[in-house]
C-alpha cells in the first residue's frame, strides 16, 4: 500500500491561522498582513515546482550520519 | 540575593558540528554522489578561507585561521565545526557564518562542474529517504554535572530529555513525511523525532538517543585521565536538535540550553517536570502541529509541549533572578525575554508573528501556500516534499528561507556585518582566538596538528623561517581561557612565532605547577 493511501483524514495537516487566535479588532489587519507575508515568496515556490522534483528527490540520497 | 555558590560552575561556552546534506544533482550514480559532492565541497573551503590548515590525523579536517572553526568530510557530509563562544547570540553569527563559507564553497564547486550537474547543499536533517544527519550542539559543563546528568542521577537525565523534547516547539525545522518505519504523517515538527530510538546512549548512527553519552571532553588530557582539566570540566554532546535557519529557533535551541544545563549544573532541578515517557512525547508532539497534544510527566500532569516549556521558563526565571546565569551564560536576561515572548505566541497560536521566528512554521506555512497555489499537490506528491528540501537549500536562489529573509519577513537577531566578521574573525572570549591567531602565524609545515585543545608544532620545521629542535605544543585546554584578552599582547609587538609559542608554552607550565600545588 503507498503512503498516499495510508494517510486518512486524521493525518490533516491543521491550516495555520493568518491571524492569532485571541486576535483583538486588529485581526483583520493581522490577516491582510499575513496574507501579504505569504506572498513574498510566491515567485520563489514557482521556481521550486517547476523543478523536476523526482530527480532532485531521488539523487538526494545521502549517506546516513550522525 | 545571589545564587549560593556551593556547586562549581563554569562558562556556558557554545558549539556545534553540523553535517549538511549534499550531492551532485545531474548525476544518478546508483549509490548516492555525496562522497564526490563533499570532496569537492572541502577542496573549495581552501578558495573561501585562504590557508586553512590540515590536521593530518583526519585527513579532510580543516582548522580556519580565520575564526577558528573547523570543515571536514564525515560519512560523505561536508561537516561544519563552529568555534567555541560564550554567548549564543555569537552562536548564532557564527552558525551563519559557517553557512555562508559552505554557500560559498559550493559556488565555486559549481563553476568547475560540467554542463548539467551542479552541487546542492542542504542544511537540514534527512534526506527524505531514511537517512538522517546530526547537528550537533556542545555546551561545557563541569565533570560533577556531567557525572550528575550521563552517570549518576537518573532524575537529571529524565529532566534534561523532558526539556530538549518539548523544546521541539521552537527548535524544529519541520517535515513532510515519516520515516524509519514511522507510521505516515502529512507533516511534523522535528526533523530528528522519527530517529530518536532511545533515551540515552553512546550511538549517534543507530537507536539514537534523546541524551548522548559521549565523553568527548576536549578540555585537555584523555576521557577519564583525572586530574588537570580533565577531571575538571566536560562537554555535553547533544545530537537531538535539528538545524535550523531562524536566527529565533537558533538563538532559542543554543541559549535555553546555556541555560538548562547551568541548572543542571547548579543542581536546581525539578524532578516532577520529567516526562513519563518521553519517546512516546516526542513522537506526538512532533505530529501535532496544532500543538494540542498532551503528554504526561512523573508528577503525573497532562500538559502540552508548550505548557512544559513553560513551566521550564518559569524554574529558568527563578534560577537567573538568584543569580545562576551571573557570569556563566552572556544575555541571559535577553534569551529568558525571547523564550518567554515565543512560547507566548505558541501558546495564542500566533502562526503569523511564529513565521517570522520558528523554521516548522515558515515551512508549513510556506507549503500550504504553494498547495493553495496548486490545489491538484497533496502531502505525498514529489513536489511538497521537494519543497521541503528546498526550503534548507544554502541557494540563495533556490533556497526558500532565503526568499523569506531577504524580503524582510524573518526576524534577525545578528546583522550582516556581524556574520562577515564571524567569518573572518574568531570569537573574541574563547580559546579560538589563540587558535586561528597561532595558524595565521604559522606557515602549513610548521604545524603537525591541530585539535580543538591543542596546536603542535613540528620538530625541524624550517616553514617560514621558524626551526625547532623538538616538538612543540600549545595547550588550550580551558574553551574560555586564551582569548584576546588573556593573548593579544603576545601577538603585537613583532613577536615571532617561536616567541610567542615559547611564551604560551611558560604560561602552561606555570599554570600547570599552580594547579598542581
Amino acid at each position: 500500500m503507498r503512503v498516499r493511501d495510508r494517510l486518512g483524514p486524521e493525518d490533516a495537516v491543521p491550516q495555520l491561522a493568518l491571524a492569532p487566535s485571541d486576535g483583538d479588532g486588529e485581526s483583520d489587519a493581522l490577516r491582510d498582513e499575513g496574507a501579504a507575508f505569504l506572498a513574498a515568496a510566491d515567485d520563489a515556490i514557482s521556481r521550486a515546482l517547476s523543478r523536476d522534483s523526482e530527480q532532485f528527490l531521488s539523487q538526494n540520497r545521502q549517506m546516513g550520519g550522525q | 540575593m545571589t545564587f549560593p555558590r556551593d556547586h562549581a560552575r563554569t562558562p556556558k561556552v557554545l558549539g556545534a558540528d553540523v553535517e549538511l546534506g549534499n550531492f551532485i544533482l545531474g548525476d544518478a550514480a546508483p549509490g548516492g554522489t555525496g562522497a564526490a559532492a563533499s570532496r569537492c565541497l572541502l577542496e573549495e573551503v581552501r578558495g573561501v578561507v585562504s590557508g586553512a590548515v590540515m590536521n593530518p590525523q583526519d585527513s579532510g579536517r580543516r582548522f580556519l585561521p580565520t575564526n577558528g572553526g573547523c570543515v571536514y568530510i564525515d560519512l560523505d557530509h561536508l561537516e561544519l565545526a563552529l568555534p567555541e563562544t560564550t554567548s549564543a547570540y555569537d552562536h548564532v553569527a557564527y552558525w551563519r557564518a559557517m553557512l555562508l563559507v559552505a554557500r560559498e564553497a559550493a559556488a565555486r564547486a559549481n563553476r568547475r562542474m560540467p554542463t548539467g550537474h551542479r552541487i546542492e547543499v542542504v542544511a537540514n536533517n534527512s534526506d527524505g529517504l531514511g537517512h538522517s544527519y546530526g547537528s550537533h550542539a556542545n555546551v561545557l559543563l563541569t565533570r560533577a554535572a556531567w557525572d550528575n546528568v550521563i552517570r549518576r542521577k537518573a532524575h537529571f537525565l529524565a529532566y534534561l530529555a523532558a526539556f530538549q523534547v518539548s523544546s521541539i516547539v521552537f527548535s524544529g525545522q519541520g517535515k513532510v513525511g515519516s520515516e524509519n518505519g514511522r507510521p505516515p504523517v502529512a507533516y511534523q515538527l522535528s526533523q530528528r523525532a522519527d530517529f530518536i530510538e532511545t533515551l540515552v546512549s553512546l550511538q549517534t548512527m543507530v537507536e539514537r538517543p534523546i541524551v548522548n553519552s559521549r565523553d568527548e571532553p576536549l578540555c585537555g588530557g584523555d576521557v577519564g585521565a583525572g586530574g588537570g582539566d580533565a577531571g575538571e570540566l566536560a562537554r555535553l554532546h547533544v545530537i537531538f536538535f535539528d538545524s535550523t535557519l531562524s536566527d529565533t529557533a537558533s538563538l532559542l535551541r543554543a541559549g535555553t540550553l546555556q541555560i538548562v544545563v547551568a541548572m543542571l549544573e547548579s543542581g536546581c532541578v525539578k524532578p516532577l517536570l520529567a516526562l513519563d515517557d518521553p519517546l512516546h512525547a516526542l513522537q506526538i508532539w512532533s505530529r501535532d502541529p496544532s500543538l494540542r497534544s498532551r503528554a504526561r510527566t512523573v508528577g503525573g500532569a497532562s500538559l502540552t509541549a508548550v505548557d512544559l516549556q513553560f513551566r521550564f521558563l518559569k524554574e529558568a526565571v527563578k534560577f537567573a533572578d538568584r543569580g545562576g546565569c551571573d557570569g556563566i551564560v552572556p544575555r541571559a536576561a535577553e534569551i529568558l525575554a525571547l523564550w518567554k515572548d515565543t512560547l507566548t505566541k505558541l501558546r495564542h497560536r500566533d502562526f503569523p508573528a511564529l513565521g517570522r521566528r520558528l523554521d516548522w512554521v515558515l515551512k508549513l506555512q510556506m507549503i500550504q501556500r504553494a498547495m493553495k497555489q496548486r490545489p491538484e499537490l497533496t502531502w505525498t506528491s514529489p513536489q511538497i516534499k521537494c519543497l521541503d528540501q528546498l526550503y534548507a537549500n544554502l541557494d540563495e536562489s533556490a533556497g526558500l528561507f532565503w526568499a523569506y529573509e531577504n524580503a524582510g519577513l524573518v526576524d534577525r537577531l545578528v546583522c550582516d556585518e556581524d556574520i562577515r566578521r564571524a567569518v573572518s574573525e574568531p570569537p573574541d572570549d574563547t580559546r579560538a582566538w589563540t587558535r586561528a591567531h597561532l595558524l595565521r602565524r604559522a606557515s602549513a609545515t610548521d604545524v603537525e596538528h591541530v585539535d580543538w585543545d591543542s596546536v603542535r608544532f613540528t620538530p625541524g620545521s624550517c616553514g617560514a623561517g621558524h626551526h625547532w629542535p623538538e616538538r612543540r605544543m600549545v595547550h588550550l585546554s580551558r574553551p574560555f581561557e586564551s582569548t584576546r584578552a588573556d593573548r593579544e599582547d603576545l601577538f603585537t609587538g613583532g613577536r615571532s612565532l617561536d616567541e610567542i609559542v615559547a611564551a604560551l608554552q611558560y604560561s602552561d607550565d606555570h599554570t600547570m605547577a599552580r594547579r598542581l600545588s
